[in-house]
């Protein structure tokens, strides 16, 4: 009676593991995203944004004015921040001007206005304050500007609208414009947000459409970037939507998995009241009779499971919500979200109904004669009837699991492998089956003392009804997800981290002026710890056509598409800079002084049809200018060197206002790289120097973190897997107890049972472990190969832990099992008949 | 009363088998379960009451008893399997009380073979592998085949394959059999051999097992409701309530 009571423990267990990761999940998801719909006006800091890489057009803001509409203009770029001992870091500058903020408010620490704040220095994140060790009132400095810090930036509401990889600081526009920030060529972004003028909401999506088009049709030529507030805050929600998709699949995986314990749990629980129902039966009870009674008293266990796990899907969430509260960009909308509720039901549901129906109906079908003999292992049922309905539940199962996904394809990709996984498993396990039968029946066994515990080892896990295969699938189906996992995130790490080429440079200095180049290479000459240092001119550009078609009219592939949008760098050389490796064409003769020709990255001329001689129409600081390509270069971004996919010869352009870009190579020790920041910044204030390094290592981060929210459901899936387990030791502890007494009047000690029992454990341990290594390192493929498109490398040491980990959480479970069934007393097993 | 059984005279001379002294196995009463009847107010219930015997090597013993009266219980504290409350089993020299539950558990190995009333088959083995497990276990090489010897030897030699599930209740009784003489021992306990047996199957099971006794000197005890199985044997005690005494004819 124990025993079947924490069966159907477990069962209820299981579900509600299960229903609750994906109840958990999907409610998080739909706190994020109404949190940012119901902000999103102050996310995006009013009705329309409209962004540039080049000065707003001077009569924009007087012609929005006019029709009375609020505007507010934010400017943003990257540079250095100076505190007063020169500590110095890398900052995002936002200049804002007196209208700002639009919607919502900014929050000041110590508590001020914003405008009085701004009108007295600079506000700076608090993870600033920090990272200098400065306090209001100390002098801080931006290009040629000294300005006091007046407080820290509490709350920003338009915060989420754009990623940044570094902290903001925020001063007013006019002093931004005294800064020398703002030089040609330097990497601007302006911004201004237009509010309507009142706030009733009809028709306000239609005005916003009228005016996002009045306005693209007044600046045809301006590369303009309208936002309205359906797009407030893209790189969130694609991150929320992404991150939330993976995590319901792999909850989805580990209820899936937690069916398999329901299945058995259940199986268990009937095999308790086999004799029961056949009495039953022979006492004139129909199949159908017993069929209700039994589903009744199951639908009421596997309805309690489900509710549990939807109980826990409103609790977790709010509870993370409250926790999460301060490190998300927007407040999550705290509401009662139902229908990721009743998705995770649906689910559960569903999944208990496909678990339960095979061992309920071969409980109630089978003839009562069958239920008396004490073969359990004979016992099949026939016909075709249970198979479709079982299809069907999957094929439900697989619909709503596609249907309600946001990338159909994944989910599809998901319910295929995990298909692959079950026959997978299934699979080992025949194999472990027949290749242990085969190992106790020749000679191995029988090779003289001692090897009696081999023997009785190997023949457990080849015998009918051994639970070997359902115990593989159990442990492997987790650990898979787990190794799959961070495999994927090891192989990010990998390639964002690792293999760096040793050639690489260590900084990148931006926005030096051509009158300071000389200056720059003087500083890094006379400091060892500088290694080689290259500079190239750098101006932004922006396609208008290609061959003569619009941009907007060329036919593009789908992955070099979006370099036909946006502004990109285009640099200026009379030679190939080292390093470049022409694929076709050739690069213009020394003093060449013709009409413009243009170096261009092969792969997007692949892209765009562009070949040697063709031509391709460049904005550049407003001026349409038309390049003949003389030369296409196979360029490798990963060397991180300075490369431009446009490389313009000097020509015409080279009197174009422009800064130069350099890299500088070092040792990459955090003391050399320091002293070379400080070296260049102190004699070129208004350069800005990023260190490689540090970027990786922010993007690094990132990856961990998105990684460890993965994680967290892998162990969930792995967590599923235990307690699948754990019911399928349950469920054969009573014939393991009953064995063992047997074993023990035949002469067997606790010893050789226990080896025994360590043999049949370990074995089982190290299949498992090598078919979730196996599978864990193809599901990392499929995904880093096919989604994320990243190369992929074997990590042994991640596979090597798998496998550990899959004998010793066997063995572990062998252990408690072993003990459990020794600790009975013989006697009193062989008396009960 | 309870005191040791007289020897027959011709087996005088032969070394000791079995000893048991002052056997008594109480057990606590469950509650609700207390028996009356014997009157239990301490809330404990013996079932073997100060049992003693003595059986030389190569007898044979029959034990009658109705049912419920103590048998297989007497059976589990000679087989070591049960510790006894109280009294000691001494068995080819050997004192089981001294014995781990280990060293007892290879001893019986070597020395007894078992035959439960109810079988006690693994259910999830072939009668070829439930017979070969107490040979596996001593760690000979060639237990498969005396296995299948053994089980030639009580009419099985066509069901070697078979699962338990699959054969008859007089089948796995045979089995139970088989296993129990195929490693060889000194002393046979036998719970009911033939109770599921046609009276030709029971007859030729008690032939093997006398001719055991006859060629290899085995000590056998049987416990068996049939007078006429019990007349084969050298001598014949009874249980009753607990108590092992000689029978009242
Ligand atoms: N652990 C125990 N707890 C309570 N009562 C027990 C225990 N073990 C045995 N008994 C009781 O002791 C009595 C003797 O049991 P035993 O199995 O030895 O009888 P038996 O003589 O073999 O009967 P049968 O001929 O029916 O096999 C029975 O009444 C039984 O219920
Ligand atoms: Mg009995």
């Amino acid at each position: 009676m124990r025993g079947t009571l924490s069966g159907m423990r477990i069962v209820l267990a299981c579900l509600a593991l299960g229903v609750a990761a994906i109840g958990t999940v999907g409610g998080l998801r739909a706190a994020i995203q109404g949190g940012v719909a119901s902000q999103r006006r102050a996310i995006l800091g009013g009705d329309l944004s409209v962004e540039s890489p080049d000065p707003l057009p001077a009569d924009l803001a007087p012609f929005l004015r006019a029709q009375g509409l609020r505007i507010a203009e934010k400017t943003r770029l990257r540079s250095m921040l100076y505190g007063p001992h020169g500590q110095r870091m890398l900052v995002e500058v936002s200049a804002v001007d007196a209208a700002y903020p639009l919607v919502g408010a900014v929050t000041v620490d110590p508590a001020r206005t914003l405008s009085s704040a701004l009108a007295q220095g600079v506000l700076v994140e608090p993870l600033i304050e920090d990272r200098l060790g400065v306090h209001p009132g100390d002098t801080l400095r931006i290009g040629t500007l000294a300005l006091p810090l007046a407080g820290a930036l509490a709350h920003v509401p338009d915060g989420a609208s754009s990623t940044s990889l570094a902290p903001e600081v925020m001063l007013s526009q006019a002093r931004l414009e005294q800064s020398g920030l703002l030089a040609p060529g330097a990497l601007v972004t302006y911004r201004l947000r237009i509010a309507l003028p009142d706030d009733r909401m009809q028709g306000r999506a239609r005005r916003v459409q009228d005016l996002a088009r009045t306005i693209s049709q007044r600046y045809p030529e301006q590369p303009l970037r309208l936002r309205d507030v359906q797009d407030a805050a893209p790189a969130l929600t694609q991150v929320v939507a992404q991150v939330s998709q993976f995590m319901t699949l792999i909850g989805l995986a580990s209820l899936l998995l937690g069916g398999l314990g329901v299945a058995s749990g259940v199986s268990a629980w009937l095999q308790a009241r086999t004799e029961t129902l056949a009495v039953l039966r022979c006492l004139g009870a129909s199949s159908g009779t017993i069929a209700r009674i039994v589903s009744l008293q199951l639908g009421l266990l596997c309805g309690a499971g489900v509710l549990a796990g939807v109980l826990a899907g409103i609790v977790v969430p709010a509870v993370a919500i409250h926790e999460l509260a301060g490190l998300l960009p927007v407040s999550p909308d705290a509401g009662f979200h139902p229908a990721p509720l009743l998705l995770a039901a649906a689910f559960g549901l569903l999944v208990a109904t496909l678990f339960t129906l095979p061992p309920l109906l071969r409980a109630v079908r089978v003839s009562p004669v069958a239920l008396f003999r004490d073969d359990p292992w004979e016992r099949r049922i026939g016909g075709w009837r249970l198979p479709a309905v079982l299809a069907a539940l999957v094929a439900v199962l697989v619909l709503l699991a596609t249907l309600t996904s946001p990338s159909p394809w994944l989910a599809l990709g998901f319910c295929g492998a995990a298909a692959c996984i079950l026959l997978l498993f299934r699979g080992a396990g025949l194999l472990l089956r027949l290749g242990a039968g085969a190992v106790s029946r020749t000679g191995l066994a029988r090779t003289g003392l001692g090897s009696a515990w081999l023997a009785l080892g190997l023949r457990a896990l080849h015998r009918p009804g051994s639970p070997a295969s359902a115990m593989l699938l159990a442990l492997g189906a987790g650990l898979s997800t787990l190794a799959g996992i961070a495999l994927i995130e090891g192989n990010i790490r990998a390639a964002v981290l690792g293999q760096l080429p040793v050639d690489a440079p260590s900084f990148y200095f931006i926005d030096i002026q051509p009158d300071e180049a000389a200056r720059f290479d003087a500083v890094l000459h006379a400091l060892p710890q500088a290694g080689q240092v290259r500079q190239l001119p750098s101006l932004r550009a922006r396609v208008v056509a290609v061959n003569g078609v619009p941009v907007g009219q060329v036919r593009a592939s789908p992955q070099t598409r979006w370099a036909l949008r946006g502004d990109h760098g285009l640099s200026l050389s009379a030679a190939p800079p080292p390093g470049t490796h022409i694929a076709q064409g050739a690069w213009w003769p020394a003093g060449y002084a013709g009409p413009p020709l243009l170096s261009f990255d092969a792969d997007l001329a692949r892209g765009w049809g562009v070949r040697v001689g063709s031509t391709i129409t460049l904005n550049v600081l407003g001026r349409n200018v038309d390049l003949r390509v003389a030369s296409l270069r196979d360029i490798a971004w990963r060397s991180l060197q300075l490369n431009f996919a446009f490389i313009a010869s000097p020509g015409l352009l080279s009197g174009a206002p422009h800064t130069l870009v350099a890299t500088v190579g070092s040792s990459g020790r955090p003391a050399d790289d320091a002293a070379i920041l400080q070296a260049v910044t102190d004699a070129l204030p208004n350069v800005t120097g990023i260190r490689v390094a540090d970027v990786l290592g922010e993007i690094g981060s990132l990856v961990h973190r998105m990684a460890l929210a993965l994680q967290a459901m892998g162990v969930l899936a792995l967590l599923s897997g235990a307690l699948v387990l754990a019911a399928t030791l349950a469920s054969g502890q009573a014939a393991r107890r009953r064995e063992a007494a047997i074993l023990r009047s035949l002469g067997a000690t606790g010893r050789q049972l226990r080896a025994a029992w360590l043999v049949e454990f370990g074995v089982m341990g190290a299949v498992a472990g090598v078919a979730a290594s196996g599978v864990g390192a193809a599901l990392s493929w499929l995904v880093l190969h096919f989604v994320l498109q990243a190369p992929w490398r074997l990590l042994p040491g991640t596979l090597a832990a798998t496998i550990a980990g899959a004998i010793l959480l066997m063995l572990l479970a062998g252990l408690l099992a072993t003990r459990q069934a020794l600790r009975a007393s013989p006697a009193e097993l062989l008396r009960q008949g | 009363m309870d005191g040791p059984a007289a020897l027959p005279p011709e087996y005088s001379g032969a070394h000791a088998m079995l000893q048991a002294r002052d056997l008594w196995l109480t057990v606590p009463a469950r509650p609700g379960a207390v028996n009356t009847q014997h009157g239990q107010a301490e809330g404990s219930l013996h079932i073997v009451r100060g049992a003693s015997l003595d059986l030389q090597a190569g007898v044979s013993l029959g034990i009658v008893g109705p049912s419920g009266s103590g048998k297989t219980s007497l059976l589990m504290l000679l087989a070591g399997l049960e510790r006894p409350s109280r009294g000691s089993v001494r068995i080819d020299g050997t004192d089981l009380a001294g014995l781990t539950e280990d060293q007892r558990a290879q001893f019986r190995g070597r020395s007894i073979g078992i035959v439960f009333q109810s079988f006690h088959l693994i259910p999830s083995m072939t009668a070829l592998e439930n017979v070969a497990i107490p040979l596996e276990l001593t760690g000979r090489a060639d237990a498969s085949r005396r296995a299948a010897e053994a089980l030639e030897q009580v009419g099985l030699s066509h069901r070697l394959d078979h699962r338990p599930g699959q054969l008859s209740g007089g089948e796995q009784q045979r089995v139970a059999l088989a296993r129990a003489f195929a490693p060889g021992p000194r002393l046979l306990l036998a719970d009911e051999p033939t109770g599921n047996l046609d009276l030709e199957t029971g007859g030729r099971v008690a032939d093997l097992m006398f001719a055991l006794q006859r060629e290899r000197g085995t000590t056998l005890v049987l416990i068996t409701h049939d007078p006429a199985l019990a007349a084969r044997c050298n001598r014949v005690l009874a249980v009753s309530d607990g108590h092992l005494s000689e029978p009242v004819r």
